[in-house]
């Protein structure tokens, strides 16, 4: 999967590098770009660069080396108050010494928007998150979501060029966190704004991106659409990142076209689709499987036994836990439907998955998720 | 009372009994001292008893004469009698020699008193001698508040001013005042950059930095002011370092001047602003001054219109306790200041241990503490931020 973005595109991160203590690279050879219009989440782990780069995008931070261009202009050095990004802080950062209304008004007096226009700008921004009735309240005086909403009403009330959040739902509670994914993608349709958007929460990222980039330890391992990423992962750390994987350990045997033949340390055989890089032949690999691929039953291709460890009723599904032996615990997620079916811990059962559903990669490349 | 607040009640009572002792006992003592007057009744009881039958108009009759030789010639204690001599002497100055010139004579004196007495010394002739011992057996008075506000009470009960070579006090208090200003304003001026500065630091420098500001509080005024004695004093080492490199000629006067006072109470004085400034700038997180860079300010608009209001409440905080301590201040402006830049507490030190007048003493203090409180409940209407120092 290739950058999607058609170029020329409003942002562009050519090369860029940085280094807080000229060793250590946060941000390694960054290249990316991002297409008018569109909405783009940043997703990783901490520590993986994205804020950082969402940082030097905003201008809190000045590359180490490359450059960053807005509208094909160089930014690197253009402070942020004239950069005209709109910015939604994990905090909020909403000044508790202003009220709601004055706080909407801080960037539209900043921007020397008509004085005479500030208050009905305000008041349809205002109307815009439902919460008219609080505008002379001071923040400290909200809730949680409530703050939420002014921050972001906040960041684009003077109409930026674009608009960048760092994990802004990241304070609240799971129904709230999930309802406000929901106003922030309908808002980005209905504006059609750029919107780069910071998370470590893969479920966020895939509910309101056009694309996705998934850093980790400074790169970027892959761009593309939600739908993309999940079911075509580029490498084993994309794969275990977005949503679960099974990994089984295996060694490379030998090869039928795009399909790989492996042999677990069992003995058992398994079939599965080569990942991009590609693997040797006698190499070791990991096969990643997802839960929902696995099934419960015999099959010719792909097919384990073991004990059921334990059965967990969630609601929506059914996981159950099967213990392999010499390979481990796998997880397979089942529809509710199958419940009376199912089989108690300790009894022996049989699963498997299709060829197509495994994805092989080098083993060394083994990542904590 | 059921059990628990029994017990509630057991749990505080240490917390209430050093209220009580070190708040209420001496601010009551204070205010009581302010307006105790028993000299006059101590040392004089027949004459009070008598004086209480009396109208006031013209000469009391011969019952009060006689009580008040009586009086004087009574086995007395000396020291109750000193007592009454200095303070009628405060009131009305020549009293003393007046005094203790009848009660030497009282041996020899013949009734009628009325006539004997006015024949010793004409004074007690007049009328207004027994009006002055009339107001002033009455077991309260006004005169030491009066005083401390350059006020008295004339022999007709209005209040009036003072003679204006008498009126030290209103000046003095309006010196104290203004100095303790100008410390707050150098205070503020001083500590808030040196507060961000430390605020932006982290680790060790942190810590070094911030024990720069601690040691020198922990180190007693007494001490600090002393040295600024050294350093500021004519052979000092500024006159020093100024001579030898030309800057002036002869050594200039900055001891015992008013920059001196300035200068030695704003050192004090400074890690009381620094500290509550550091504390709320510490809990600011760079955040608040992004958002507004992100939203458009420049960075003299990210201070003023931000930064600023968000570190109001460290700035109250800090002044009003600058304002607070300084208004009190004593050993520095002693040490360092000349006469002219002495504050209240210079003088009730003085009535207290050189002129030996408690009611004075006591009446200063109470006026210093009505004022300051009125200084501090101004302040918090003007700062907004004092009170909101939870919120942010």
């Amino acid at each position: 999967m290739t950058d999607a973005a058609p170029d020329p595109a409003l942002v562009r991160f050519d090369g860029v590098q940085k280094s807080y203590d000229g060793i250590l690279r946060v941000v390694k050879d960054l290249h990316l770009g991002i297409a008018e219009g569109e909405f783009l989440t940043l997703l990783g782990p901490s520590g993986s660069g994205k804020t950082t780069t969402l940082m030097m995008l905003a201008g809190f931070e000045t590359p180490t080396a490359g450059n960053i261009l807005f509208a094909r202009q160089r930014i690197n050095d253009m402070p942020t108050y004239r950069r005209n990004f709109g910015m939604v802080f994990q905090n909020y950062a909403l000044f508790p010494h202003m009220t709601v209304a004055e706080n909407l008004a801080f960037p539209l007096r900043m921007h020397r928007f008509a004085k005479s226009e500030i208050p009905g700008r305000v008041e349809r921004a205002l109307d815009m998150i439902r919460l008219g009735a609080v505008a002379d309240r001071r923040p400290a005086q909200l809730s949680g979501g409530q703050q939420q909403r002014v921050a972001l009403a906040r960041a684009l009330v003077f109409e930026p060029r674009m608009v960048l959040m760092d994990e802004p739902l990241g304070a609240l509670d799971k129904q709230l966190r999930e309802h406000m994914q929901l106003e922030i993608r309908e808002l980005h349709e209905r504006l059609g704004l750029t919107m780069l958007y910071v998370t470590h929460d893969q479920t966020e990222a895939m509910t309101m991106s056009d694309r996705i980039a998934i850093f980790d330890d400074g790169r970027i391992q892959q761009v593309g659409p939600p739908d993309r990423v999940y079911d075509h992962p580029e490498n084993a750390f994309v794969a275990r990142f977005m949503g679960e994987n099974n990994a089984l350990p295996a060694r490379v045997e030998a090869r039928d076209g795009a399909r790989l033949r492996l042999r677990c340390p069992a003995g058992s055989q398994l079939v599965a689709l080569c990942c991009p890089e590609g693997l040797p032949d006698g190499g070791d690999a990991q096969v990643l499987v997802r839960p929902e691929q696995v099934t419960l039953g015999e099959a010719t291709e792909n097919c384990l036994r073991g004990i059921v460890a334990d059965v967990i009723y969630q609601g929506d599904h059914l996981r159950v836990v099967v213990d392999v032996p010499a390979i481990g615990r796998l997880s397979a997620r089942l529809p509710k439907a199958a419940r009376p079916d199912c089989p108690s811990p300790g009894a022996e059962v049989a699963v498997h998955f299709a060829p197509e559903a495994a994805l092989a990669f080098p083993a060394e490349d083994a990542v904590e998720t | 009372m059921d059990r628990n607040s029994r017990l509630a009640v057991l749990l505080v009572a240490p917390l209430l009994l050093l209220m009580i002792v070190g708040f209420v006992l001496p601010l009551g003592t204070t205010a009581f001292k302010a307006v105790d007057n028993p000299e006059v009744t101590a040392a004089l009881p027949r004459t009070t008893a008598a004086l209480g039958q009396w109208s006031g108009d013209g000469l009391p009759d011969e019952a009060v004469y006689a009580a008040f030789v009586e009086d004087l010639l009574s086995p007395q204690d000396n020291r109750v009698f000193g007592g009454l001599v200095r303070r009628l002497n405060f009131e009305q100055t020549g009293m003393r020699s007046i005094i203790s010139g009848a009660r030497r004579a009282a041996e020899g004196l013949q009734a009628p008193y009325s006539e004997s007495l006015p024949a010793l010394n004409a004074v007690w002739g007049e009328p207004e001698v027994w009006q002055l011992l009339q107001t002033h057996s009455n077991p309260y008075t006004a005169t030491y508040l009066l005083r401390a506000m350059d006020l008295r009470m004339a022999a007709d009960g209005s209040i009036i001013p003072v003679d204006p070579q008498q009126a030290i006090f209103r000046e003095l208090f309006l010196r104290t005042f203004i100095i303790s200003l100008w410390v707050t304003v150098f205070a503020v001026l001083l500590g808030y950059p040196t507060a961000w500065f430390l605020s932006t630091l982290r680790g060790r420098a942190e810590g070094l930095a911030l024990l720069c500001v601690l040691v020198p509080f922990w180190i007693s005024i007494l001490v600090r002011s002393t040295a600024w004695f050294i350093v500021l004093q004519r052979e000092g080492p500024i006159n020093a370092a100024l001579l030898a490199t030309g800057v002036i000629d002869t050594p200039q006067a900055i001891i015992f001047t008013r920059p001196a006072v300035y200068l030695a109470m704003v050192h004090v004085l400074l890690p009381f602003q620094i500290l509550p400034l550091l504390a709320v700038m510490k809990r600011i997180r760079p955040d608040y001054v992004r958002a507004a860079a992100s939203l458009g300010a420049r960075p003299w608009q990210q201070f003023l219109l931000v930064y600023l209001p968000m570190t109001m409440p460290g700035v109250a905080a800090g002044a009003v306790m600058v304002l607070m301590l300084s208004v009190g201040f004593y050993i520095t402006p002693v040490l360092v200041g000349g006469l002219r830049d002495q504050m209240v507490s210079y003088y009730i030190a003085y009535f207290t241990n050189t002129s030996i007048n408690l009611g004075m003493a006591a009446a200063l203090s109470l006026l210093l503490l009505i004022l300051t409180g009125l200084l501090v409940v101004a302040a918090a209407r003007v700062l907004p931020g004092l009170n909101l120092g939870a919120r942010v």
